[in-house]
């Protein structure tokens, strides 16, 4: 076992296509993959970095963007400390499509997170800005801003931009609002997954409360 | 190794204590820790075959095209130990009952013309399916067409199911070994006869149900491995997605997907479960050793690796054929219960009336579809019969014009025949006429030959009497100088003068009347008489012969005059057209020509033989 404080686990979504696996790989191996085959189901990545001396450990699950897996990877936001929605700046049916995205996250984990009186970590995220763009700045910010997304940045995967930045903002939100709420303490059970959708809310939302 | 019992593995395994086969390293696994997967559609496929091998797979092939729908004995043995590559596309398509499908090929060709809503997301995932192969690797490639084309079609042809992603993997592994339209019924099969297509439908319910009956069979034949997935929170749907979604085909090099095709071909969904259990039994060391993020990364980047060599890949196979898979349907009912027991009575029941709306909602869209097909074929159907009947208006009008046609010909032969007829008869009158003609013609020719005749008699007759009269007359006038001398004078002159001399002898005898008493006197007188009947009598039978010459003549034309009207009556007959007639008329005009050779037979030759015996 490695000797790590925190344990999130972050979950991306959004349309196929969008750059998810590409912006993860980025982040978590430092790569770019030329071809990124289509994700089937879900795919799983984990990093570890070091915020404010402490080591926290990202787990990162990456999702298939098409829209009938959602019934799959909604089982997998329930759990979730912070979700990613990434669009794609190039294609402005990506961004068209964000309005579905937030009725999901709000159906599938708000109600989970509700009921420990902590909304999850929302962040919008506009991949490929290394391209010409088809989605204005401002217009995403406004819909970040309407949407009470925590969070809104534009990244790219092929240039590395912003991506460090984006998840080690992450950790740090993540890591201040836990040590606001549990005086620093973060139970190890953390590490138990389940992400079965008959199971009950998962445990590690019940170490919030603790 | 308790937990092997159930394994049956490979003759070459101890059944009862059989560790599995353990794998070979793969040469890039051991020496870094390279956390890259494995592209899709990776690795080369081996082409060789033993001749042992191939003469196996010729007899069992020519079995099986003589009879398609039974699958040789000795087939199953062949596919468990890996089709050849070379016979993959036939053998796929024999296994699957598809070959030569062609109304589903047509439907194909039909297909790819219409457009999907799809569209982009397949052109998306075209572009990223089996980087790694020569044949899909450039945008824009004939690989890459053809995998758009397959995939949109099937959107279309499968409007439940659409296009999912996953779909471009197995269909790639298809593409690369048939033609898109075969490739496509290929695909058809799999997805319906297969049940490929039920784990997309209605959210993956069946993909869950697949990945419990999963994690069932492993407690039963891996538990210690199962334990400890579940005690480190490892769930199927996290690592098993794809590997049932694609059936395998994502993530493994090329040779491990065909090898997984050709058993799954083979014995249908079942070897999905034998490929996980022997890929978990396979590795079950290593993963037992893993925590959750090594497990889970263990099965995204070296697992699919691994299978790299050819060798491990037929261990996996041989492996998964030996694993057996039971009491699916035992946890099937399982999975439905627990999940009924767990879900909230009023979920329960919103999702029962939801799959109820649901089928209600196929249900009315088929009424519709089927309606909308019926209204279209009443509409066709009454086109046609619109079309039918107005090509049967026609035809009467046809009909009507056709019989007015038949009776006017009818009319025009009737007349022709009676035309006929009277060219006949005028014929026949003419032939009969110029018949007595020439029968009269004749006869006077006869008289007239035998007048000559009695003619030429009677002029030798005269003549011998009067050279008799001479010769007394000399010999009376012998005594009489001047007798004699005229005579002699008379006999000296031409003959022509005979007439002159005689009437000189007329004058000198009426000079010497009273002389002498002159033998000859009284004779003078009618032999003058004689010689001027006869000559007017000659005359009269030249006129005669000239008038019998004119009206042979006059036949003659006759005869042309009625030649010419036969020409005309032939004529009017050929401009009749109508073969029948023709034959009658050609027929008639035989005989008629037979007439009128006979007729000009005669009538040429009359006047030949006239002019030869009376040279005028």
């Amino acid at each position: 076992m490695e000797d790590y404080k925190y344990l999130f686990k972050i979950v991306l979504i959004g349309n196929a296509g969008v750059g998810k696996t590409c912006l993860v790989r980025r982040f978590a191996q430092g790569v770019f993959p030329n071809v990124q085959g289509a994700t089937i189901g879900v795919d799983f990545m984990i990093k570890s970095l070091m915020v404010n001396d402490v080591k926290v450990k990202l787990q990162i699950w990456d999702t298939a963007g098409q829209e009938r897996f959602r019934s799959i990877t909604q089982s997998y936001y329930r759990s979730a400390h912070c979700l990613i929605l990434v669009y794609d700046v190039f294609s402005q049916c990506s961004f068209d499509s964000l309005p579905q995205w937030c009725r999901d996250i709000d159906q599938y984990a708000g109600a989970a997170i509700a009921g420990n009186g902590r909304n999850v970590l929302k962040v919008l995220v506009g991949n490929k800005c290394d391209k010409d763009r088809e989605v204005p700045l401002h217009i995403a910010e406004q819909f970040a801003h309407n949407n009470n997304f925590d969070l809104f940045m534009e990244t790219s995967a092929l240039e590395a931009e912003n991506v460090e930045k984006l998840f080690r903002e992450i950790a740090e939100i993540l890591v201040s609002r836990n040590q606001e709420s549990n005086g620093g303490t973060m139970s190890r059970s953390i590490t138990s997954n389940s992400f079965n959708q008959s199971s009950k809310p998962s445990n590690c939302f019940n170490c919030f409360s603790n | 190794m308790n937990h092997l019992v159930n394994l049956n593995f490979p003759s070459a395994f101890d059944k009862s204590k059989a560790d599995p086969p353990s794998l070979v390293a793969a040469p890039e696994e051991e020496d870094s820790d390279n956390d890259e997967p494995l592209l899709s559609g990776s690795g080369e496929v081996s082409k060789e075959c033993s001749e042992v091998e191939l003469q196996g797979w010729a007899d069992v092939l020519a079995k099986w095209r003589k009879d398609l729908n039974q699958r040789p004995k000795g087939l199953a043995e062949l596919v468990k130990r890996g089709v050849p590559e070379a016979l993959r596309g036939e053998v796929w398509q024999l296994l699957a009952c598809c070959q030569d499908d062609l109304a589903l090929m047509e439907e194909y060709r039909v297909l790819i013309t219409k457009e999907t809503p799809f569209e982009l997301f397949i052109r998306k995932d075209t572009n990223r399916t089996f980087p790694a192969n020569e044949y899909f690797k450039e945008s824009g490639s004939s690989g890459q067409d053809s995998l758009y084309r397959l995939c949109k079609a099937y959107s279309i042809y499968d409007q439940e199911i659409g296009y999912c992603q996953g779909l471009t993997f197995i269909t790639a592994a298809l593409l690369l070994h048939m033609p898109e339209e075969q490739a496509f019924c290929l695909l058809v099969r799999i997805m319906h006869q297969y049940r490929v297509r039920n784990l997309f439908r209605s959210g993956f319910e069946e993909l869950q149900l697949q990945f419990y009956q999963l994690e069932r069979i492993m407690e039963d034949l891996i538990p210690d491995l199962h334990q400890h997935f579940v005690a480190s929170g490892i769930e199927a749907h996290m690592y098993a997605s794809q590997w049932f979604l694609t059936l395998f085909s994502a993530k493994f090099p090329l040779h491990v997907v065909f090898y997984i095709l050709d058993l799954f071909l083979l014995q249908g969904i079942e070897t999905i479960f034998q490929v996980a259990i022997a890929l978990l039994q396979l590795s079950r060391k290593e993963l037992l050793e893993l925590d959750f993020e090594g497990v889970l990364k263990h099965f995204r980047v070296h697992l699919p690796k691994r299978y790299r060599v050819e060798e491990n890949a037929r261990i996996l196979l041989q492996t998964a054929v030996g694993v057996k898979i039971k009491k699916l349907a035992k946890y099937e009912k399982e999975y439905h219960a627990t999940r009924a027991d767990r879900m909230d009575p009023v979920e329960r029941l919103k999702q029962e009336n939801k799959k109820l709306l649901e089928s209600n909602l196929r249900l009315e869209q088929e009424n519709d579809d089927l309606s909308h097909d019926l209204v279209n074929s009443k509409l066709q159907l009454g086109k046609q019969l619109e079309i039918a009947e107005d090509k049967a208006d026609c035809l009467q009008k046809e009909l009507i014009v056709t019989k007015q046609l038949l009776i006017d010909v009818v009319d025009e032969k009737k007349r022709l025949e009676d035309e006929i007829k009277q060219v006949k008869e005028v014929f026949r009158k003419a032939t009969a006429k110029t018949d007595i003609d020439i029968k009269r013609d004749a006869k006077i020719i006869e008289q007239y030959k035998e007048i000559c005749s009695k003619l030429s008699e009677r002029l030798e007759q005269e003549q011998n009497t009067l050279t008799e009269k001479l010769n007394s007359l000399q010999l009376a006038c012998k005594d009489c100088e001047k007798c004699c001398k005229i005579i002699k004078k008379c006999l000296s002159g031409e003959k022509d003068q005979v007439s002159d001399q005689d009437a000189d002898i007329t004058e000198a005898n009426s000079g010497n009347a009273e002389e002498f008493t002159h033998p000859l006197a009284p004779l003078p007188t009618p032999s003058g008489q004689d010689t001027t009947s006869m000559e007017s009598k000659v005359r009269e039978l030249e006129l005669e012969l000239a008038q019998t010459k004119l009206a042979l003549v006059e036949t003659k034309c006759q005869n042309q005059e009625l030649i010419h009207q036969l020409a005309a009556a032939q004529t009017e007959a050929q401009q009749a057209k109508n073969f029948w007639f023709n034959k009658t008329i050609s027929s008639i005009r035989e005989v008629a020509k037979k007439d009128y050779k006979d007729k000009s037979k005669y009538n040429s030759s009359v006047p030949r033989k006239g002019s030869r015996e009376f040279p005028s």
